[in-house]
């Protein structure tokens, strides 16, 4: 047997049981099912403290060989540990932890979000043209929406986000739906390619 | 210098002027809030009229599948409705499927039951994180006390008088997910929605609503509130104004100058079509 061989078998049986659960009302196959989800959480759980390693590994090694910047990796290193720790010692609702998550990490989330507005305002300026007909209609469309975010824009016109509310309700509406259906059967196919074991790339190998 | 040379100077101005013009259009209505008339639209009022109409017993789940850096376009929602229901007396019960969904959690306890004089584990619940997903949702909407054994002070949930009353997503009265990415609505629909008929009302970003209309439309979710104007919505609508409506001000200006900047740009590509034809 293969070194894939055995993996290969646990997803598939176990994919098997899930899909039996989901069409068949039989009770073995809820209740091993229910196991497996269980089985999911702790696995994930475990992932969570794997992706820190992994982490950690890939950062102390580039502080080790001093490669370029290897001083970002430092920081990254020094404030996952001093998060991770005082987390893990002092719990989540020490007064330690909360100062570090409400006045550090979640400000400087916040702000890594926020900077995609500077570079939306120099795209606006140079670049988002009306060119053809379809920059013109998503362009319109866009000022439409945006002016309907905004209080400004019920006091210009109640036609705003009327039009706006229908720009959601009819067109967008019929491209998320097709989005749905077109991904909902490509999740479909790649689940019958891992059941007939020709999706192998979890496993390290090339696909087909 | 004529009108094309003037508008194509404006449109090429250094990206840090135009930078720092953005930075001022938020800075300065944060730091000096703006009252902003707001009319309210259709979902923050079908929820805001769903919550009003809620038997008083019941219990509400308010799942954050959030992210630190989107609190400030989410957090606002979820204060003002968890303050609607706690205003109620309905029961709410908080969980999450991210990591940093539990803060948020416990930041809008902070901010409402705490001071309302709540008292926890009879008024409100928080269960904390479980991984796993869409599965960790489905699991625990089969039996919230197997999937949260302990509470989010390791407290077992046996010993809260609110669990005795809840036990799977059927004993759910409402379920308000704050999400951020991910399986978001789909994934709930899929597992409270469809199998156990719960009601869903999603508060997501503004880049997630659009996908959120399908479901809308289909009546699987009730009411979807987006971003940061769904929630100055709600808190208009509550009479408490909070983060949304303080940072409603920043938004309409930021949004006003993009608005700006795109007439410059279109105006400047118009001007030098019109001089290449002629």
């Amino acid at each position: 047997m293969g070194s894939k061989t055995i993996p290969g078998i646990i997803v598939t049986t176990t994919a098997l049981v899930m899909i039996a659960e989901g069409y068949l009302n039989v009770d073995l196959f809820k209740t091993v099912g229910s196991e497996f989800r269980a089985w999911s959480i702790i696995i994930a759980a475990f992932a969570l403290g794997l992706a820190a390693a992994n982490l950690a590994r890939f950062h102390l090694v580039r502080v080790a060989k001093r490669n370029s910047g290897w001083y970002h990796n430092l920081a990254c290193l020094i404030a996952m540990f001093t998060l991770g720790i005082t987390g893990i010692f002092r719990g989540p609702k020490a007064p330690t932890y909360d100062f570090l998550y409400t006045n550090v990490y979640s400000p400087l989330s916040v702000a890594v979000v926020a900077l995609t507005i500077f570079f939306i305002a120099t795209a606006a300026l140079r670049a988002i043209t009306a060119r053809n007909a379809g920059a013109t209609i998503l362009l319109i469309a866009a000022v439409i929406i945006m002016l309907s975010n905004i209080p400004v824009g019920d006091a210009i016109s109640p036609m705003i986000p009327k039009f706006a509310a229908w720009i959601n309700k009819i067109p967008n509406m019929a491209g998320q739906r097709g989005i749905l259906v077109t991904s909902a059967i490509g999740s479909i196919a790649f689940g019958l390619r891992v059941l007939l074991g020709l999706e192998r790339t979890q496993f390290g190998a090339g696909g087909g | 210098m004529s009108f094309h040379d003037v508008i194509s100077r404006i449109q090429h101005m250094d990206a840090r002027v135009v930078r720092t013009i953005m930075l001022l259009a938020i800075v300065i209505p944060l730091a000096n809030p703006l009252p902003v008339p707001l009319v309210v639209t259709a979902n923050p009022q079908a929820l805001y009229d769903f919550i009003e109409g809620l038997p008083v017993d019941s219990v509400v789940l308010m799942s954050n599948e959030t992210s630190a850096g989107w609190r400030p376009n989410l957090h606002g929602t979820t204060v003002a409705v968890f303050a609607h229901l706690m205003r109620r007396g309905i029961r709410v019960v908080f969980n999450s499927f991210t990591p940093e969904g539990t803060m948020h959690s416990e930041q809008a306890i902070n901010d409402v039951a705490v001071p309302m004089g709540k008292v926890y584990g009879v008024d409100y619940v928080h269960l904390g994180y479980r991984a796993g997903g869409e599965g960790a949702v489905a699991e625990s909407l089969r039996d919230f006390h197997a999937t949260f054994t302990t509470d989010y002070n390791g407290t077992p949930v046996e010993e809260l008088p609110l669990m005795e009353q809840v036990r799977t997503g059927a004993d759910l009265a409402l379920c308000v997910l704050t999400s951020t990415g991910g399986y978001a609505g789909g994934g709930w629909v899929r597992q409270l929605v469809e199998p156990y008929g719960v009601p869903l009302a999603v508060n997501v970003t503004g880049t997630m609503a659009p996908s959120h209309y399908p479901y809308l439309d289909a009546g699987q979710i009730i009411a979807l509130m987006n971003d940061t104007k769904g929630g100055a919505e709600y808190e208009t609508l509550i009479g408490r104004p909070g983060l949304s409506l303080s940072i409603m001000g920043a938004q309409t200006f930021s949004h006003l100058l993009i608005l700006l900047l795109l007439a410059i740009s279109n105006v400047a590509y118009l001007s030098r079509k019109r001089g290449d034809q002629k």
